[in-house]
């Protein structure tokens, strides 16, 4: 039983899409929390993603717009209030854990942290060992074998399987996090954050690991982040969120390159730019985010936007598919100028430096 | 050095290698050992008949015939006597910690597991136990199961627990709330692997310096059981029971006093300083590890 060993090769594995060509799906997925006092909190509030095989797809929003609850719900880490989500052409909304187990093995997840997501008390070994375990994928030589495999794939020196992550830097731990990930070759990877804990100087090569591993291993990724430059850098779309709702969505050239909604805009002015008088003409969101549990009514950006006019105090403006896979959702979309175009150049590979 | 000359040679045994790197834990450890030692030197090589009085020689100092702790008031040497007495305390008191930590621990886990009714149960039911007065309690279990080795370790087994159920609960909801919880059950990890390879490893330092520390405790409350005659048997070599005869003997005979007292602190001290070396080590060992 647990001889059985696996030929490493994903692409030969046949996946099952959703009518629209999604290989992961939610369909108005909508997830709320208990607040003390017996209120609601909005975490996730009818969402709706598809990520089809080979593609990256970036969910973008600031602390607090539930990206990453989207992403912890789709693993079914947390219970959806209603919605649909769909995996391999299965509805696993309401799947309990022991139907969940074959499903854990082709949706696999990196979390943000990569100080807190590995157990400082086990071997790099035990640590990517551990996915392979939990599924039976072999005896221990084949388990083995398949770490020293994933920990070459990440760009790990062989020794390190002996050693504890504390022996670590930050890069190394989130390559080690990504070697777990990719343990048991997943279809889908859900990526929460995946750099953002990390030094800027090894952001890069983490983001050129990932680009390159989904080359090689045909996997879909879902990328969440707050950074519009790094999901710019390695999605093919992009979600915005504020406040558990969608509020745009499109190709990633086309959403950082034509932002229809004020707050992309403003998301956008509020990236840094490596050019010398680049930083002109910043667009300041005044305040917090509202809280999810009194949000605004009407249009839930309102409070901050820009360029607010009566109506949106009272109508919440639907999301509209403007053009093919081209979604926003306001009355005055595209009323607003994006600050600069600095974002016109085409995606280059980012420098390759060496490992920290 | 060659490979030739590596393999050649016995690995010879070194001190240093059994060493702790905490002084405390070391000095500790030897008491302790050498507690174990006399614990079952006695049960293999001690006669009955040493336990024995000879009313003649009764009351004498250290040193008298051979007597190298003196005798009580019936004439029985006083080191063979706390020899004997040492399966009554460490017995009991190891005993007692064993079910104490191992109820305490479960009681502790399943609370911290579960997040609906069972941890409400398990916690309503641990500050009820809490609430009970212990000496009360342990009065009226003697009173009821009667007196003797496994009454005495059964009382003391069973109701000092809460705490260490307490403690494992709030340790045990730390490291459940850990982000390497959460990915390995999203990884498909099962319960129970969950629990044996993430949870117990994050809570063994805790067990252990709880252990050590309860472990004192347990002995004390033994001889204060026997010392108030709740414990062993009147005539049982028991430390309290030696505490409780000396008291009219104080003046005469202070020997009768020093030779258990000492006997308890020893075996106390001993317990305290290996779990301050335990968790001084596991301390160190976590800065280490979570840098």
């Amino acid at each position: 039983m647990a001889d059985v060993s696996k030929t490493p090769n994903a692409g030969a594995e046949a996946r099952t899409l959703t009518k629209s060509g999604n290989l992961l799906e939610a369909t108005d997925l909508k997830v709320t929390f208990r607040a003390p006092g017996g209120r609601k909190l909005h975490a996730v509030d009818t969402i709706s993603i598809g990520v089809k095989p080979r593609e990256t797809v970036g969910l973008v929003g600031e602390s607090g717009s539930g990206k990453s609850t989207v992403a912890l719900t789709l693993m079914r880490a947390h219970e959806p209030e209603s919605g649909q989500i769909i995996f391999d052409g299965l509805d696993i909304t309401h799947l309990s854990e022991r139907e969940l187990l074959p499903i854990r093995r082709k949706l696999q997840v990196v979390f943000q942290d990569p100080y807190s997501s590995l157990d400082p008390r086990m071997t790099v070994r035990r640590i990517v060992a551990e996915p392979l375990k939990a599924h039976r994928y072999g005896n221990r030589s084949v388990i083995n074998d398949r770490v020293d495999e994933l920990l070459e794939q990440v760009g790990l020196p062989p020794d390190a399987a002996q050693r504890l992550p504390a022996q670590f830097s930050g890069g190394q731990r989130q390559r080690i996090a990504i070697a777990r990930s990719l343990a048991l070759e997943p279809m889908a990877l859900i990526a929460d954050e995946p750099v953002s804990a990390l030094d800027v100087s090894i952001q890069a090569q983490i983001v050129n690991l990932l680009r390159g591993l989904q080359d090689r291993l045909n996997i879909a990724f879902l990328v969440i982040a707050h950074d519009l430059a790094l999901v710019h850098q390695i999605c093919d779309r992009i979600v915005v969120m504020y406040l558990g709702e969608a509020v745009e969505e499109g190709s990633a050239d086309d959403v950082v390159g034509r932002p229809q909604h004020p707050y992309t805009v403003a998301l956008l002015s509020a990236t840094p730019v490596p050019v010398v008088g680049g930083d002109a003409e910043r667009i300041l969101l005044t305040g917090d985010p509202p809280s999810p549990i009194h949000r605004p009514t009407g249009c839930r950006f309102h409070p901050r936007c820009p360029i607010v006019q009566e109506r949106c105090k009272t109508d919440k403006p639907p999301l509209v598919e403007f053009a093919p896979g081209r979604k926003v959702s306001c009355f005055y979309a595209g009323q607003m100028d994006p600050p600069r175009d600095l974002w016109a150049h085409e995606k280059e590979p980012l420098p390759e430096s060496p490992e920290d | 050095m060659t490979v030739a000359h590596s393999t050649g040679s016995p690995r010879r045994f070194k001190l240093s290698r059994l060493s702790t790197g905490s002084l405390q834990l070391n000095v500790g450890l030897v008491i302790f050992t050498i507690l174990l030692l006399a614990l079952i030197g006695q049960a293999l090589f001690m006669p009955a008949s040493a336990l024995d009085g000879d009313l003649p020689s009764r009351l004498k100092g250290p040193g008298y015939q051979g007597h190298v702790f003196g005798t009580d008031q019936l004439g029985r040497d006083l080191l063979f006597r706390v020899l004997g007495g040492l399966p009554w305390s460490l017995g009991i008191a190891g005993l007692a910690t064993l079910i104490l930590a191992s109820i305490g621990t479960v009681l502790g886990l399943i609370a911290a597991w579960y997040t609906n009714f069972i941890r409400t149960i398990v916690l309503l039911f641990i500050s009820t136990v809490i609430a009970f007065p212990f000496l009360v309690l342990a009065l009226v279990a003697v009173a009821i199961i009667g007196r003797g080795f496994w009454p005495i370790t059964l009382t003391l087994g069973l109701i000092a627990w809460p705490v260490v159920a307490r403690v494992i609960y709030a340790e045990g909801r730390g490291v459940l709330t850990r982000e390497y919880v959460l990915a390995a059950r999203l990884f498909g990890v099962s319960k129970w692997s969950i629990l044996f390879v993430h949870v117990l490893p994050g809570i063994r330092p805790t067990i252990l310096v709880m252990g050590a520390f309860l472990f004192a405790v347990m002995l004390i409350l033994e001889s204060a059981l026997s010392f108030l005659g709740l414990g062993a048997p009147l005539n049982a070599p028991s430390w309290g029971n030696m505490l409780s005869d000396s008291r009219q003997y104080l003046v005469n005979a202070p020997w009768m006093m020093l030779v258990p007292a000492g006997a308890i602190v020893s075996a106390v001290i001993s317990l305290n300083l290996i779990g301050d070396g335990v968790a001084e080590i596991s301390r160190k060992r976590a800065r280490a590890v979570e840098a």
